[in-house]
Parts: structure tokens; sequence; C-alpha cells
């Protein structure tokens, strides 16, 4: 893996994208155990359709650590400066999540040469599921 | 109506230790074989200490970090009036100072800044916006992490 420069990243640059294997009811039951977010919507069929959904619903976490693979991927995770997203729709075992991104502006601050970028997933039919930006020093 | 007098409460404090199985289990859920999160000798060529935590990896602190002291940011939501059925997760965002390591032992409180009521389509839902700076035994600040919790009634 090649680490950007600063020097070769133009503003407008696509970030290389990132497609995951479908979510699973199991995947959902190991992100549970290991974030310690034990809500039950996430997890219990019932809880999901009583909470309003069909069944249960992906952790908007995982979608998110998605992009964070995504964006580790591309840059070490000790050159991300900031990163943050907001979670536009809700998530199901089946979706299959694609992650892409942009480089939105070339920048120094703190005396060190950053990009900021636009992220974002969205499911196998276009549905955008998180749209968030981080900051990376390059 | 959540209790309104949790904004800028001093709750209990999260403690969390990082360990390398946590950081392997957490990147293993989201099937994210970077070898960087799972492989010591590997972090060690990409320059690290050891293994490296993923970058979503301080919202296991308001969760597992505060299991123990009832800091569980459900918890807290809890003892606010939300049904956690109708909770969402509306933002997450974290601003980094440093990376974290097995052996990183970590402490934080987490606040709660605002309320605000929304009347949408659907009815009525309040967003509750928290923040948490994380630091290290060193007494180092490692991340600063604030979430949007949306409780919809």
């Amino acid at each position: 893996m090649t680490t950007p420069t600063f020097d070769t990243i133009n503003v407008g640059d696509a970030l290389p994208s990132l497609t995951k294997a479908a979510i699973t009811e199991v995947q959902l039951v190991r992100y549970s155990g290991a974030s310690g977010d034990f809500n039950p919507i996430h997890t219990v069929h019932q809880a999901g359709v009583e909470s309003g959904n069909n069944g249960v619903i992906t952790h908007g976490m995982v979608i998110m650590g998605f992009v964070g693979q995504m964006i580790a991927n591309w840059v070490r995770p000790d050159q991300v400066r900031s990163f943050g997203v907001r979670f536009t729709g809700i998530s199901r075992p089946g979706d299959e999540i694609t992650v892409s991104g942009k480089v939105l502006e070339k920048f120094e601050a703190d005396g060190e040469q950053r990009v900021r970028c636009e992220v974002e997933a969205a499911d196998q039919t276009g549905h955008r599921k998180v749209k968030g930006e981080f900051v990376a020093a390059l | 109506m959540l209790d309104q007098s949790y904004i800028g409460k001093k709750l209990p404090t999260i403690r969390y230790q990082v360990d390398a199985s946590k950081i392997r289990e957490l990147a293993l859920a989201l099937g994210d074989d970077n070898p960087i999160y799972h492989d010591k000798a590997a972090a060690q060529a990409a320059g690290y200490p050891d293994i490296v935590a993923p970058l979503t990896f301080p919202t296991l602190f308001r969760f597992w970090g505060g299991t123990a002291a009832g800091a569980e940011t459900r918890t807290i939501l809890q003892q606010m009036g939300a049904n956690v059925l109708r909770i969402l997760h509306g933002e997450e965002q974290y601003e980094y100072f440093g990376t974290l390591h097995p052996g990183d032992d970590i402490s934080g409180e987490l606040e709660i800044k605002s309320i605000d009521r929304k009347e949408g389509s659907s009815g009525a839902m309040d967003m509750v916006r928290t923040q948490a700076t994380y630091r290290k035994q060193t007494g180092e600040v490692v991340a600063i992490a604030r979430a949007t919790m949306v409780v919809r009634w």
C-alpha cells in the first residue's frame, strides 16, 4: 500500500472506494460484543419490530467502521486528525455497503499539510447511510 | 420529556483498558483485515509500537468503559427517561491527538452538552449531544469524541 503525498493529491480526486460483503445478522451480534452496544434492536428480531422496524437494524457504528476501514486503507490511522459522520439512513442485514470519498480541500494547519475529504456510504441501491468528513495530515 | 438536569451534570468516570484482543475483535466484527490491527510484527513494521486501534475504537469507551460505573450511554439515556427501543444514533465525531495501543489505560468523563427538541413528521424527538475527552494514564489527551443520540417518543 502506498500512502498518498500532499503534492500528488488534488482537490476533487476520488479516494479508493471500498465495497463490503453483505451485512449479516451474525455480524451484528459480533459487533455488539466487540463494542459493548447491546441495544436489542440490533440483535433481537422482536425488539426490532417493536422499535418500528421490520426486524433488526444495523448499528450505525458498523457503517462508520466500514468508512474508517476505507480511510485507513488510504492513509495510516496516525495521520487522521478528525473524523465525523452523520447517520442518514438505516441499514439492515443483506445490505451491501460501498464507501466512497473525495478530496475537498488542501490546507496547512499546526505546521502540517492536511487534506479535508468527504466520505459517504451507500447500499447496493444507492441509498445513502452515512455522510461525513475527515482530515488527515499527509 | 428527557430529564434536563443531566445537561452539564457530572456523570460516573469511564474507564477502559485497551487490549490486543478487543482491537482484533472490533476489526474482525467489521471484516477489516488490515494487518496493523491484527499482527504486532506488521504494526511494528508500519512504525507503531504494537497493534493500533481502528478509527472508531473510542466509541467502545462509552459502552464497555461505562458498564462497571453505570456510565454507559444507554443506561444514562434510560435514566433520563428514554425508551431504549426508540433511540437512534444521529452523529459521531472524533478528534484524534494520538493512537491507541494495547496497555493504554483510558479514563474519560461523558458530558451531556445539550438537548434540543425537534418536532418531526413522525412526532417529537430530542437530540442529545454528548462529548467526552479521553486521556491515557500519562494524562495525555488521546481523543475527544462527540455524539448525537436521537431519542424518539
